[in-house]
């Protein structure tokens, strides 16, 4: 029989915190996520004017500068621009999350196919991949959010739109490296379906990679979903997405800068944080591969 | 003698590519070329080569991971050649392979009961509960303890993982097992006591082996058959004690000559201190006539010219040679006093 | 004259579960013109041991704790890096196991024979120089196309041309050993430079180091797993096991006469020729974190004493140039 070990392994958690704790900017950029997505679950609790994120009025308060009652100031219409902000974040994660979804919803299966299947059904997928990447994501979004009525949805349904190409050519790479492996020709001589061989033996191969990218591009995705709300072609006001807000605020800048500034550095510190993020997984998943 | 379980005639595998405007199909490697090779129940036969040598693809072709591009091939006495669907799948069941390299055989994100699981999902659609069961019994017999179960593959040594691959082989409880150099990624004192265990596993189990490997050292004591091959074709073959005895090919020879040994006893059984000049030639540019013609020392005209033929010279002892049969009116004494 | 000694080397190395003890009081030497074997099975520290010669382990996280590396005299470990790198390349050279992963994939033999033969040695090359514009170019071709004649290379006018991925296995590393002389060295550091090779390959890459060894009055330090392989070219062998030296002997006494039980455990795990009887050593290779107390190999060992376990053997000249770490030839122990 065989003989194991006698003293106690450490487990995968504790290596795998070890490892990460290493590279301290990647704690910060974590930090700072999860700072932001609990500023967006507690939105309404911590808000101190919760009425102003959306049509509240108080004329009487406008453009009032940054106080102790008004953290942030107020805006044209006399909202509290804290309040508006803290929304904000709820809108921004949300577009993240949701045209994250639908990217890698729609890419990874392209991607894994193309990249498996191979033939004609590679032709076809990467041919019309390669069509999309050669647009400019913003490009591309703003043709789509033209057509379409301006909304929030729909913005978020534009930049996914443009997203999926880049998870499909990064599942396509994958699985053309990894369907040479012997495990999986194990699994085909076994006699398993093409389906089962793809999304069970070759797709959690890919975790690593798909995770980093999936960080950083939360951080770009916002920033897209904030360039729309800026050119008036997102979420529309009294909406308080932070692109938007920065819009709003831009033509009374600098006399009043607090309308357009605190929106900006939240967009800012939110991209920053996932950035931060991601290149800390991306060495942290290095390393482990090493 | 036993029966055959497996039978090939004439098998080739070749390897296309397309090109051209029209996409013709042109053959590009010939990894084996109309071979034809037998393996009886019970019994160990050994495929032996260096590389290029295409007893891999052969092994491979036998059971059908890659489909034959020409000849036959029986298992049981039926012709599985071109069998596609269910009645493949039926017949994977009968024949398993274990893989050379043990860690990238095993699916890195998945856990030892997953991998070792997986035949018995796809051919008997068992529950999660019976998976389980099976599994224990599995890493039982190949010496494995049962908390192995939710290890993950970089959690294990280089033996352990390849027993994983021999109990996922033994899974469905197959007749015949091919094993690709299963020890040549392992250490010397791994690699005895997996080749004990495999011999106790093919004696309780009444196994058939296709072992493949480029060790004779190995091949000598755990086979009972042994097949040299060259460049996709079979130069000799023999049972395994007359092989070693009585080598008769040029190649054969110089194998046995360039074999690492550590003992004055295994000295005298190497029968002539050959040391081939050249390399071996690319697959994609075989030479004409004998494979063996740029690297041979014994060559004459004939065998620039013309492909020798494997015969029989003695009692089930093959060669493929035009300097070992030149006269189908000769004894097999004076054929083998005639070998160079 | 002892051109390599290395002395009680003791080496550990930091990771995530603690600190790895990998060598454990380390003794070697290499004399002038002989072809010296460091045989063991995977994790008994010989490459660590090579890794530490050349200088190219990471030093946090390893650490040396003790021990000397001496050098035509001079302790490799104690010199600064100048100094090292300058004793290194003129007098030692290496032939890695994996010839691809020293030959650079995008420059051909020619160029990187070339720029070995003109600035072997040299710390700063000028950026003339570097871009080629000087003299010496065509002539270092010219000499790459006579070293690599003399390593048996058919037709090397045409191999200079061409890039190291359109070589065979066993001509990359006649390549690398090609290169390797150049600078005319005293030591080779071999890394089982033939393992990936087919056997008949091997056996003329081995012919030729033979050759090299002796037109040359080479000294060769040769890390090798297979004592076939020593036994052909080896002069004397150490048996490494554990991160420490089980057995030491002219290679024809150790083959004929093993005497450490780990050693004769090998032996007897590799199937013979012959059809004699083969098997393994029971256990696995001990976990460098926790090691086992006393000898390394005691868990394993079939010839286990009380002592073992609490005691580390010492190195002990039991027959003529032939030592031995066990305790059943110790004082404490036995005979």
């Amino acid at each position: 029989m065989e003989q194991v070990l006698r003293r106690k392994q450490k487990g995968n958690l504790a290596r795998a915190f070890y490892r990460f704790k290493k590279n301290p900017l990647s704690l910060v950029g974590l930090s700072i996520i999860l700072v932001m997505i609990l500023i967006a679950i507690l939105a309404p609790f911590i808000a101190p004017y919760p009425g102003d994120s959306a049509g509240a009025v108080h004329f009487k308060q406008m453009f009032q500068p940054p106080s102790w009652k008004h953290p942030f100031g107020t805006d044209e219409v006399g909202r509290d621009v804290l309040s508006r902000v803290i929304f904000g974040s709820r809108i921004s994660l949300m577009l993240g999350i949701v045209v994250l979804f639908v990217a890698v919803g729609v890419g990874i299966p392209l991607g894994l196919f193309a990249g498996y299947l191979g033939g004609k059904v590679e032709s076809v997928i990467m041919r019309i991949t390669d069509i999309f990447l050669a647009i400019p994501p913003l490009v591309l979004a703003l043709a789509v959010t033209a057509v379409l009525e301006r909304n929030l949805y729909n913005s978020m349904f534009a930049i996914a739109f443009t997203w999926w190409p880049w998870y499909t050519r990064l599942a396509y790479g994958e699985a053309l490296s990894k369907k040479e492996e012997d495990f999986v020709e194990v699994s085909e001589s076994l006699g398993a379906s093409r389906t089962y061989i793809m999304f069970r033996e070759i797709l959690p191969n890919m975790t690593s990679s798909l995770l980093v990218k999936i960080t950083l591009d939360m951080g770009y995705a916002i920033l897209v979903g904030a360039a729309l709300g800026f050119l008036g072609l997102g979420a529309q006001p009294p909406t308080p997405e932070w692109g938007t807000l920065v819009s709003l605020g831009r033509i009374h800048l600098p006399k009043m800068w607090w309308l357009s500034t605190f929106a900006g550095l939240a967009i800012f510190i939110t991209v920053l944080g996932f950035n931060l993020l991601g290149d800390g997984l991306r060495d942290f998943f290095d390393v482990e591969v090493e | 003698m036993n029966r055959a379980l497996i039978r090939t005639e004439g098998l080739c595998k070749y390897f296309f590519r397309s090109s051209g405007l029209l996409q013709r199909r042109e053959i590009v490697i010939r990894a084996a070329d109309a071979v034809d090779v037998t393996a009886r129940t019970g019994e160990t036969l050994a495929l032996v080569g260096e590389s290029g040598s295409g007893k891999t693809t052969l092994g491979k072709t036998m059971i059908r991971i890659y489909k034959p591009t020409k000849g036959k091939i029986w298992f049981n006495k039926e012709d599985i050649s071109s069998i596609v669907g269910a009645k493949l799948k039926k017949h994977r069941q009968y024949m398993q392979m274990v893989f050379q390299d043990p860690t990238s055989a095993l699916n890195p994100r998945k856990t030892v009961v997953d991998i070792v699981g997986l035949p018995l999902k796809i051919h008997q659609s068992s529950s999660r509960a019976a998976c389980r069961a099976r599994v224990r019994e599995l890493l039982e017999m190949v010496e494995l303890p049962a908390d192995f179960l939710y290890r993950y593959p970089h959690a294990l040594s280089g033996g352990q993982k390849q027993r994983v691959g021999v109990a996922r082989a033994l899974a469905l409880n197959p007749l015949l097992i091919v094993l690709d150099e299963p020890t040549s990624a392992l250490d010397v004192s791994v690699q005895a006591k997996l080749l004990a265990l495999l011999e106790q596993l093919r004696g309780q189990f009444k196994l058939t082996y296709i072992y493949i490997s480029h060790d004779l050292g190995v091949v000598r004591n755990i086979s009972d058959r042994t097949v040299v091959m060259y460049l996709g074709q079979i130069m000799e073959a023999a049972p395994t004690a007359e092989l070693f005895k009585r080598p008769l090919h040029p190649y054969t020879k110089a194998l046995l000559s360039a074999i690492p040994i550590i003992s004055d006893e295994e000295q005298d059984i190497i029968p002539e201190e050959i040391t081939l000049k050249g390399e071996i030639p690319s697959p994609l540019d075989v030479p004409s006539g004998c494979r063996f013609i740029s690297r041979c020392q014994e060559k004459t005209s004939i065998c620039k010219s013309k492909e020798p033929r494997l015969i029989e010279i003695d009692n089930d002892h093959y060669v493929k040679c035009h300097q070992c049969f030149s006269s189908s009116q000769q004894t097999p004494e004076e054929v083998a006093t005639q070998c160079p | 004259m002892t051109v390599l000694s290395i002395a009680n080397l003791k080496i550990h190395f930091d990771t995530i579960d603690g600190t790895a003890k990998v060598l454990d009081d380390v003794c070697l030497s290499v004399n002038e013109a002989e072809v010296v074997g460091l045989v063991g099975e995977t994790g008994c520290g010989k490459s660590v041991t090579a890794k530490t010669i050349l200088g190219s382990l990471p030093m946090p996280p390893g650490k040396v704790l003790d021990g000397k590396i001496l050098f035509f005299g001079d302790d490799l470990l104690k010199l600064d890096k100048h100094d090292r790198h300058r004793v290194m390349s003129e007098k030692m050279s290496y032939i890695p196991q994996d010839p691809m992963a020293s030959l650079n994939p995008v420059f051909t033999v020619g160029e990187q024979m070339g720029d070995l033969i003109r600035w072997q040695g040299r710390r700063r090359v000028g950026p003339l120089e570097f871009l080629g514009l000087r003299r010496g170019r065509h002539n270092a071709v010219a000499k790459a196309v006579k070293l690599l004649d003399r390593v048996e290379i058919p037709a090397p006018k045409e191999i200079v041309r061409r890039y190291p991925i359109e070589l065979s296995g066993g001509m990359r590393q006649r390549v690398l050993i090609a290169m390797a002389l150049i600078g005319r060295p005293s030591l080779l550091i071999a890394d089982e430079p033939t393992t990936a090779l087919d056997v008949t390959i091997q056996k003329g890459v081995l012919t030729l180091i033979e050759e090299k060894v002796e037109e040359e009055e080479l000294s060769v330090l040769y890390i090798t797993h297979n004592l076939g392989v020593a036994r052909r070219l080896c002069n004397r062998v150490y048996v490494m096991y554990g991160g420490a030296i089980a057995e030491t002997a002219k290679t024809k006494d150790l083959l004929k006469d093993p005497i450490h039980p780990y050693t004769c455990g090998l032996i007897s795990s590799i199937p013979k020729l012959t059809g004699d009887e083969f098997k393994g050593i029971d256990g696995r290779i001990p976990d460098y974190i926790d090691p086992p107390t006393g000898c390394r190999f005691h868990p394993r060992c079939p010839q286990l004493m009380p002592i073992c376990g609490q005691e580390k053997p010492e190195l002990i000249e039991v027959k003529d140039d032939h030592l031995v770490a066990c305790h059943l030839f110790s004082r404490g122990g036995g005979r």
